[in-house]
Order: structure tokens, then sequence, then C-alpha cells
């Protein structure tokens, strides 16, 4: 199934693609009044899932045409904040080693490097990402695959991690790598409005193995520049679930972005930004895609 | 004003402290439909503030002593964000200063994800075979009044609704071992959290935050020593995206925690930590 929020006459509402994938289907439509795909994911009985999926594989059921609506991210308002962990592809933590001249070997992690990425809100399909000029100039984008948790998991073994995951989607991690070096972490630089679209959906589990492996691929204007495996992840998907999990309750809701691959021309930081005009995609085999454009966007203040 | 969660039963509710007579008034009885008080900061407007204080001066007598209730943390689940400073604090006068003197210094954020929060008397878990260095830091905090977006320097001041303050636990050894402060500061029973919010027009000229140990004094600093302010905090976050009402931001915690003795002294399983601030109280826990 993909879970989905959309924009219809002002109201903002969840829904589920229908079975030819062409159409929305409105929860409520279904007798399923969640307020959100968050509270679904928190509250939504076996029955009603079931219920869910019925009506997603009934060929009579047909929703408001895709083109007619407008999608935003499935879960716009996080359960408080994207979880993501550094360096988690081995060529990216390379890429990044060389550009500070380092070798390859210090690019190896022996853990995970967790860390958080405020989120206020996040954007969905063709949102722009915003270029301000004079404070965040030198963005950064990554395609992710992002696990959503889909019941409260507390040490739980990496084998039972896929009985924790509602579903995946698409995550395109964007920073302003100035703001980044300037505040030491980085969090603000990952934290500007516009920095975290996700979607266009969450497929659940269901529909992938309970290992699952994504290929992901990340074009701007057209042109491949990134490209990966999570097969390629230093540390998997079960095993993170799993880690964070340690003595630390991930509630429903949760959503954990697993890490970008390397840049294919590296080598030089400026093929690393985006500037205004250029259209981001990034694609997940299994999940779709998920386009955003750069523009710019004024600031408001002078830093003082 | 000074409100507090409290309760009978078991069951926490947001109340306020009747300045006529020191009882708590749920918020409920005098009126305000407020499930916690993390939505009374988020949406509480100032009219309805205002018609609190009026109830309250009519109704002298009101509330329940103190003594009959069982107090919980501020906030037992928060919805909203948790924000550190860190190393926001100088150790003395001079170094504030010096630490002024490179204009291109910016704070230090890091996000606490920690699910729920602990109160006084609750036990802090060590966490034996997983956590080697468990340290406790005493933080002064600021809960944002309603949803903050590109505010002013001027105006961020008047965005803070009230204080409170927390032990922002933390496992030194995890974030060496991560490299972040954002899983060490996050496992459950890591948040102890004090059960006031104390509106700024309350609170003292000067906060003095501290912290002990089994009696013994740890952290002593005010709350001047800060590198940053809350004010320069809520500009600078709140100008790349909204702030939400009831985030909390912290003030970052004194010198003088576990890792800053010589040799670094630890928690271990038994001792008792206090953490205070003036004008709001404190918060004691025992490690276990």
């Amino acid at each position: 199934m993909k879970l989905l929020t959309f924009l219809q006459d002002g109201r903002e509402q969840p829904g589920v693609l229908d079975r030819a994938g062409t159409g929305v289907l409105p929860l409520e439509s279904l007798g399923l009044p969640f307020e959100s795909v968050l509270s679904l994911i928190e509250t939504a009985s076996h029955e009603q899932m079931q219920l869910l999926h019925q009506a997603t594989q009934d060929p009579a059921r047909q929703g408001i045409e895709l083109s007619m609506v407008k999608l935003l991210a499935p879960i716009p308002y996080f359960r408080r904040d994207m979880i993501c962990i550094g360096y988690n592809f081995r060529n990216h933590a390379q890429e990044i080693a060389r550009l500070r001249g380092e070798s390859d070997k210090s690019a190896e992690v022996a853990n995970p490097i967790y860390f958080s990425k405020r989120t206020a809100y996040s954007t969905g399909p063709d949102a722009p990402i915003p270029f301000v000029p004079g404070y965040a100039e030198n963005l950064d984008c990554g395609v992710e695959v992002a696990a959503v948790i889909g019941r409260d998991a507390l040490n739980i073994t990496p084998e039972a991690a896929g009985d924790y995951i509602f579903g995946y989607t698409i995550a395109n991690d964007v920073c302003d790598t100035r703001l980044n070096k300037a505040y030491t972490q980085p969090f603000l630089g990952k934290s500007v409005d516009g920095y975290m679209p996700t979607g266009p959906w969450i497929v659940t589990a269901d529909e992938f193995a309970r290992e699952p492996y994504f290929d992901l691929r990340l074009t701007v204007n057209g042109t491949l520049r990134q490209t990966g495996n999570t097969r390629d992840l230093v540390f998997g998907i079960p095993f993170i679930v799993s880690q964070l999990s340690r003595n630390m309750t991930l509630k429903a809701g949760t959503m954990i972005s697993t890490g970008s691959p390397a840049n294919l021309d590296a080598g030089h930081p400026d093929k690393l930004y985006i500037h205004p005009g250029d259209v981001i995609r990034c694609e997940i085999a299994g999940i779709g895609s998920l386009t955003n454009p750069v523009e710019v966007r004024q600031d408001r203040e002078e830093r003082l | 004003m000074k409100f507090l969660n409290a309760g009978l039963d078991g069951c926490a509710k947001p109340a306020i402290l009747n300045p006529a007579n020191g009882r708590a008034v749920f918020l409920q009885e005098a009126g305000l439909k407020y499930g916690t008080l993390e939505e009374l900061a988020r949406l509480a407007a100032p009219a309805e503030l205002e018609e609190l204080k009026r109830w309250l001066s009519e109704h002298p007598e009101a509330g329940t002593p103190l003594c009959d209730l069982a107090l919980f943390p501020m906030i037992l689940e928060p919805q909203q964000e948790i924000l550190i400073q860190e190393n926001n604090f100088a150790k003395d006068e001079r170094e504030l200063l010096s630490f002024w003197e490179n204009e291109d210094a910016l704070p230090t954020y890091y996000y606490k994800k920690a699910t729920f929060a602990s109160g006084s008397g609750s036990r802090i878990p060590a966490y034996p075979g997983y956590v080697t260095e468990l340290d406790y830091q005493a933080e002064l905090c600021a809960v944002v009044a309603g949803d903050v977006y590109q505010v002013s320097r001027a105006d961020a001041a008047s965005r803070i609704f009230g204080y409170t303050l927390i032990n922002n636990v933390i496992a030194r050894d995890l974030t060496s071992r991560h490299r972040r402060p954002y899983l060490s500061t996050s496992l459950d029973g890591f948040l102890p959290m004090c059960p006031f919010l104390v509106t700024p027009d309350e609170m003292p000229e000067e906060i003095i935050i501290k912290s002990f140990v089994n009696g013994e004094l740890r952290q002593h600093a005010p709350a001047s020593l800060a590198k940053f302010g809350f004010d320069y905090a809520i500009w600078d976050l709140s100008r790349v995206s909204v702030l939400r009402g009831g985030s909390i931001l912290t003030l970052g915690t004194p010198f003088g925690t576990g890792q800053d003795q010589t040799p670094p002294r630890y928690l271990k399983a038994g001792d008792v930590v206090t953490c205070s601030a003036s004008g709001v109280g404190q918060v004691t826990n025992i490690v276990e």
C-alpha cells in the first residue's frame, strides 16, 4: 500500500493509492477517519489495516486522479525529528575524506554516527528547496531511503526489526555546508525549512522482502549524480533499528533516514552544490520518485 | 505565574499555584481547557492568561495543598523539541569576555530526543553493561510561547513563555562512540525534569544554577555566564524554520559535571543527584 497526504480544496488529508496506482482514495471515504497518516500508524487496528488493504485491491474503487490533487509529504509533521546516520555509505565516507585531503582509511567508522535532522515541517513532491542569498548558498543534497517505525520499539534484535517497520519512503537530505561548518554540528544547516523533502508516499513493508535492499538514484537536471544500493550501507537498516532501540524507546511514527551514496563526479566541492533553477530528482526502485526544484528565497533579516 | 504538573491518583494535570495561599489550582477548575503545560505554552492567548489571573484573585481560597498532591515532570511526554546548547557556559567572567572577542563565535546546538521525562524521586537508569560514563548536567530551560518564525533579535525574549529545569543526563562514552551527543542523551530515563514552569515576570534578577551529587556541590553558576542567551537561540533557530510553541530550549550546563572533575567522577548506582535553579525549583533522582 502507498499511503500519502494530499491537499485538495485547501484541506490536508490522508489517503492511499488505488489499485491502478493512478488515483487517491481519501481514508475518510473508506470509513477510516484518521486525521493523518501518523495517527493511522500510531493507532490503526489490525482490522482497519485489513480494510485499507482490501480497498486498495478493489478494482471498483477508483480514486481521485493524482493530477487533480497536490501531494504533500506523507508525514508533514514528523514525530519530532528525522534520525539520520552520517557517512553510512562507504563510498560517500571516502568521498568526504578525499575532499578533506585525508586517506580512505580515515573514512572508516566503527560505530554509526547518529544525529538529528530537526524538521518543523517536511515538504513534499515539487516543493521548492530554498537557496537563501547571503545565508544558505552552498547547498548539497542526497537521496536516502527512510524507514518508518510502525509500533513502539524497545530493545529489539536486528532479526526482529522487520516486525517494527511500517514502511519506507524517499528522503532528500539537503544541507547548507557553510552553516554546518560554522555551527560545528550538522544541525542548523540541515534544518532550514524545505531541506527535508520526503515522499511521495510511504510504501508499506509488506511490499518488500523482510530485509529489503533499495536501488537509489539522484539526478540533477536529468544528469545522474548519485547512485547506489543499500546493500552497500556500512550499517544496515535492521542493525540501526536494533541499536537505536537499545534502552531508547522508538515511538511509532519515528523516521530513520539511512544515508546517501557518494556523488559521481566528486573531487571538487563545487560539483556537490546545487543552484537556483536546478531540478533534483530522487528515485528509489519500489517506492517511486521525489522531485524538487531549487529556488531563491530572500532572507528577511540581515545577520547582526 | 507559577504553573506545575500535579495530580491525585497518579494522573497528571496542569495546575497553577494560587498566589493567595500557595495551593495548586487545576487549570480545568479555573476554566482553561489545555491538557498539558506544553499545550498551554503553545496555544494560550494573552487574554486567557489575564482571565486566569483574575479568576485566581477572585478565588483566594481555591486549591489543593501541595502536600496532598503528587508532582510530575512539567511535561511528561514532550511532543515538541528539546534543543540543547552545547559548551555554552564560560567558567568565569574573564573567560566570557575573551569568548566575545571572537566575533565569529556561534552557538552549538543539538537535539535531545528523549521520549519521556521523569519526575523528582524517580530513578536514573545506570544501564550497566551498556553505559560506563554516566553524567549529570543541570540545565535551565526556556519554554517557547506560540509558534515563532523569523522573530527579530529585539523581540526574541518576549517569545519565552516560562522557565523550567532539566537534568540533561548523558552517557559520555556513547557520545564518544557515536561522535554526537544524540543517542547518548536520549536513552529512556535520561530526562529528569522539574515540575514547575515559571513565567518570566516571576523570575529573580539573578538565576543561580546548581547541582549536587550525594549532597556535594558540583555545579554552581549564574545564568549570566552563558555565552548565548535564550533570546539569541530563539532568534537564530527561528530564522531558518518554525520553532514550535512548547519546545524546550536549554541554556547548556555550567562547569562542574562529572567529566569536568579531575579525575572524572561519573555517576554510579546509589548516587543521589539534585539539580536546581533559583526561581524555578529542583529535581532529585537516584541512580539505579
